[in-house]
């Protein structure tokens, strides 16, 4: 089985995954990101810094290929005084 | 292995130890528990102990090794519920539940000796304070539960395998199974994971971040706390919930 790198970036720098993980194609690599993703999110959006979050996976052949979360927070537009 | 040479007494030495720190252990109690053993069995890393959904017929204690209690979803993925150490009468919940609502795995290789079911009610007819330490020891399951359903619930996951760490240590130091801030654990990231509930690729991350603010370091097996104090803190880690006092029981 191929090996993928999930290499990590968010709003404490990058984490380049040196371990990787076998599995058996792209899609089974996604959807682990996508998985690990969900997991993280929890924990970042939760830092007032946060801005979203990027896992980019790595193999040999194919990618690399890119998810990303984003956070933008809208504040309503205030009238300004007068 | 050594272990198959090892005299029942030595190899229920860690369980000895881990009541002796909560309470005492007469000599006729002692004599008691090691009469009602019967068959050490070796299981490899990986192999089932006992399987969700049987009827044992006797419960299992971890003489040697790291075992793990754990639920498969459908989808495949895992969650631990607890670790086993040295020590634990890990299937002491088969002796009266009798349907296992879980499975019990051994994360390494592991000794483990069996006790009949129908010996353990035997002991527990004779022996009024030895039964209140068994009972004892189950409360503590439901503790360590307790203390991982909070974290589950309210600790993020770097915070979750920091107390994961902070516990493995207090509990293995505590059995005098390791000293110096450093303890073996032969188990894979992957492992570690399921019991923090998280996924192969966020525990990467966490661990990384673990060794680069200097927690702790990971090679090999064997895990070296760097910075107990900070450690602790991260994780909100209090031993109350292992109720390492010694006093009547």
């Amino acid at each position: 089985m191929p090996q993928y790198f999930f290499d990590v970036q968010d709003g404490d720098g990058v984490f380049v995954d040196e371990i990787g993980m076998e599995l058996p194609d792209m899609d089974t690599a996604i959807r682990e990101a996508r998985r690990a993703l969900a997991d993280m999110v929890r924990d970042v959006l939760k830092e007032q810094s946060a801005q979203g979050l990027l896992i980019r996976i790595r193999d040999g052949a194919d990618g690399p290929v890119v998810l990303s979360v984003t956070l933008t927070t809208e504040l309503p537009a205030r009238d300004k005084p007068a | 292995m050594a272990s198959e040479t090892k005299s029942v007494e030595e190899l229920l030495q860690p369980f000895f130890r881990k009541i002796l720190l909560r309470d005492e252990l007469g000599i006729e109690e002692q004599r008691a528990i090691a009469a009602a053993a019967d068959q050490r069995v070796r299981f490899a890393a990986g192999d089932d102990l006992v399987v969700e959904g049987s009827r044992p017929v006797h419960s299992m204690l971890v003489a040697d090794g790291f075992t793990c209690r754990y639920r498969l979803l459908s989808g495949g993925e895992r969650q631990l519920t607890a670790i086993h150490l040295p020590g634990d009468f890990v299937d002491l919940h088969s002796f009266l539940l009798k349907q296992m609502d879980h499975s019990v795995g051994a994360m390494t290789e592991c000794t483990i000796i069996t006790f009949p079911h129908e010996r353990l009610v035997r002991v527990t007819e004779r022996f009024p304070h030895l039964t209140r330490l068994l009972w004892l020891l189950t409360l503590l399951d439901g503790s360590i539960h307790r203390e991982w359903l909070i974290g589950m619930g309210r600790l993020s996951a770097p915070q979750r395998t920091a107390h994961l760490f902070c516990e493995l240590y207090t509990r293995l130091s505590a059995l005098g199974l390791a000293s110096d801030l450093q303890f073996s654990l032969p188990v894979t990231q992957a492992e570690v994971a399921d019991a923090v509930g998280i996924s192969a690729v966020h525990i990467n991350r966490v661990l990384q971040e673990m060794r680069q603010r200097s927690l702790i370091s990971w090679d090999g097996g064997l895990v070296r706390i760097l910075d107990w104090d900070a450690l602790v803190e991260a994780a909100e880690f209090d031993d109350l919930y292992l109720h390492l006092i010694q006093e009547p029981r």
